[in-house]
């Protein structure tokens, strides 16, 4: 299954040009021995995901530096924003969505579609710019980027959740309406259960089923947004590594980079399979 | 659907509206703007907005309005193109793989296992990374990523429409393969597909504004929504309304996108309304 995505991440593969301010033909040549470059590339491709499997990305082209260590370095940082918004935006979305659908044109109601739509067409780099603009410049409160103080994780983590509420808010408000006209639902009621227990007990629970299939693949959109959100508040993680990568066209950070955010992704998939069986008894991993 | 229903639903009348004033806008940005959006005057840089210049000079002087009026052109683009491409791309796989189903379809429905095993920005990133940014590669990165969801929706609905009684009605008088898949199960699909279309149009507009952000896409001196948007945080102590205009247009012309698919599929399907 890794040789199966790490054969995505191949094209980024052929290019060498790289240590070379000081370019002549010979130290070139001399370079691309050392690096391995001059071997055919699906020999390359294949020496690189043996390698990989055992966990060595090789070294970067520009600092020399292991590929590994600077992934390990980074992963904490990525991990730390991406758990503080989402920490935020799951409780918070899932509440406005189930209220939403609950008290249906109500107010509330009218106003989360309405952020929900002016969300989904609004850039997230804006987002963050207009999050700095306003609590960093206009009301000096939040450092407007690194990671200097411990402060600094507000701002890129509001401005991240922000965004992952919108979608968060919109699965659990349609899924909630789907199962509240259901007939169980109405039997539950029938039997003069409060409306409180209706719906946590028996709407909500299946409400999540649906929820947390779409997550899976929304979770995509949410890793593409954690990258430039990153890179708007220079917060050091995965995906500034990954974007700097790229301009220097250092292949084997970018390569390792891509690898091990794919891998994140395939396993967070994976535990929302887990998630699945657990709420949903007569589903049965095969 | 006929287009006169399209007028009686609010929010695709409303989307319908907003993308045809920025198709307006972008035909005719020329006779629109002001000033040539590439006419750098050093003098009267970082002015903020008033009578000679409606939304101000960025900082090489440069009139904000027309660059915004010419950057829906660029972004336009950047949404449309790749997206008709992974539609024509997503049709002719689709149909095929749903239809013919057995090895093809097996070996189809791995590619896009492929292509999804990636989060599709980082998957537009690094093609971008492997080919060199520019205006042309940015355009076919977000299309490649876009792709597999093209092909499987379209293989999804295929497979649905494939056992419809019209499609055998065809086999029976012996019809040919390619003139029951594109005769005939493709007008029949194709509803869903222009909702899907205007839906990833939005999208892909917000992917290209991105990937030229951080530098990935569109190159300066294009005027590029995105693009403008990626100087402004060296300014945004002096200057913030440098960020508000070309944040405005994007957010507009992509909810028209996303209004008229919502509006669309409401219209299709009503079983969906109200529920987004």
């Amino acid at each position: 299954m890794l040789a199966f995505f790490a054969l995505n991440a191949a094209p980024g593969d052929p290019t060498q040009i790289v240590l070379g301010q000081h370019w002549t033909p010979a130290r070139a040549a001399e370079i691309r021995t050392r690096l391995g470059l001059d071997k055919p590339l699906l020999v390359r491709y294949f020496m690189w995901l043996y390698n990989a499997s055992q966990g060595d990305f090789g070294r970067s082209y520009a600092t020399h530096e292991e590929v590994r260590v600077m992934i390990l370095h980074a992963l904490p940082i990525s991990l730390e924003l991406a758990t503080a918004s989402l920490m935020i935006a799951l409780p918070v979305g899932a509440l406005i969505g189930i209220y939403s659908a609950i008290k249906r044109t109500s107010p509330l109601d009218y106003i989360s579609r309405v952020f929900v739509v002016g969300m989904s067409s609004m850039p997230i780099f804006w987002l963050g710019l207009v999050i700095i603009d306003l609590f960093a410049v206009q009301l000096p409160l939040f450092p407007t980027g690194g990671m200097g103080s411990s402060l600094s994780i507000v701002l890129p983590a509001c401005s991240l959740a922000f965004y992952s509420l919108a979608g968060i808010v919109r699965m659990t408000r349609s899924s909630m309406l789907e199962v509240l006209r259901k007939d169980y639902v109405r039997t539950a009621r029938a039997y003069g259960f409060s409306e409180r227990v209706v719906t946590y007990r028996y709407a909500l629970r299946n409400a999540l089923i649906p929820v947390v299939t779409l997550s899976g693949l929304y979770v995509g959109t949410v890793i593409g947004s954690a990258i430039i959100t990153e890179q708007v508040f220079a917060w050091p993680g995965l995906g500034s590594l990954i974007i700097s990568a790229v301009f220097r066209r250092d292949t084997p950070v970018v390569l390792g980079g891509v690898l091990t955010v794919a891998v994140f992704y395939l396993l967070i998939n994976l535990c929302i399979d887990f998630v699945y069986v657990y709420l949903d008894p007569r589903i049965k991993l095969g | 659907m006929d287009f006169w229903m399209v007028l009686r639903e609010k929010s695709a009348f409303a989307g319908l509206v907003i993308v045809l004033f920025v198709l307006f806008v972008a035909i005719f940005a020329p006779i629109l703007s002001p000033a040539d959006p590439l006419q750098q005057n050093l003098a009267d840089n970082l002015s903020p907005p008033d009578k000679s210049h409606y939304f101000g000079t960025d900082e090489l002087g440069r009139d904000l309005l027309s660059r915004v009026l010419y950057g829906a052109r660029t972004s336009l683009a950047l949404g449309i193109l790749p997206i008709l491409f992974a539609t024509a791309v997503g049709i002719v796989v689709g149909i095929i793989s749903g239809y013919a189903g057995g090895l093809i379809d097996e070996v189809v429905m791995r590619i896009t296992d492929l292509l999804l095993s990636v989060p599709y920005f980082l998957l537009a990133i690094l093609i971008v990374a492997s080919f060199g940014p520019n205006l042309v590669n940015a355009m076919f990165a977000i299309g490649i990523s876009f792709i597999a969801d093209f092909i499987r929706i379209i293989r999804a609905t295929t497979l649905a429409a494939k056992e419809d009684d019209y499609v055998r009605a065809e086999k029976a008088i012996g019809a040919g393969h390619l003139r029951i898949m594109f005769g005939h199960i493709l007008p029949n699909i194709i509803s869903p597909v222009l909702v899907l279309i205007t839906l990833k149009i939005s999208e892909a507009i917000l992917a290209a504004a991105a990937l030229s952000f951080i530098g990935l896409g569109a190159q300066p001196p294009t005027p590029e929504w995105g693009l403008m948007l990626s100087g402004t945080r060296d300014y945004i102590l002096s200057s913030p309304y440098l960020m508000i205009f070309p944040g405005i247009a994007i957010i507009v012309t992509s909810l028209g996108f996303n209004l008229l698919g919502d509006g669309l599929r409401d219209l299709l399907d009503p079983r969906y309304k109200g529920l987004i």
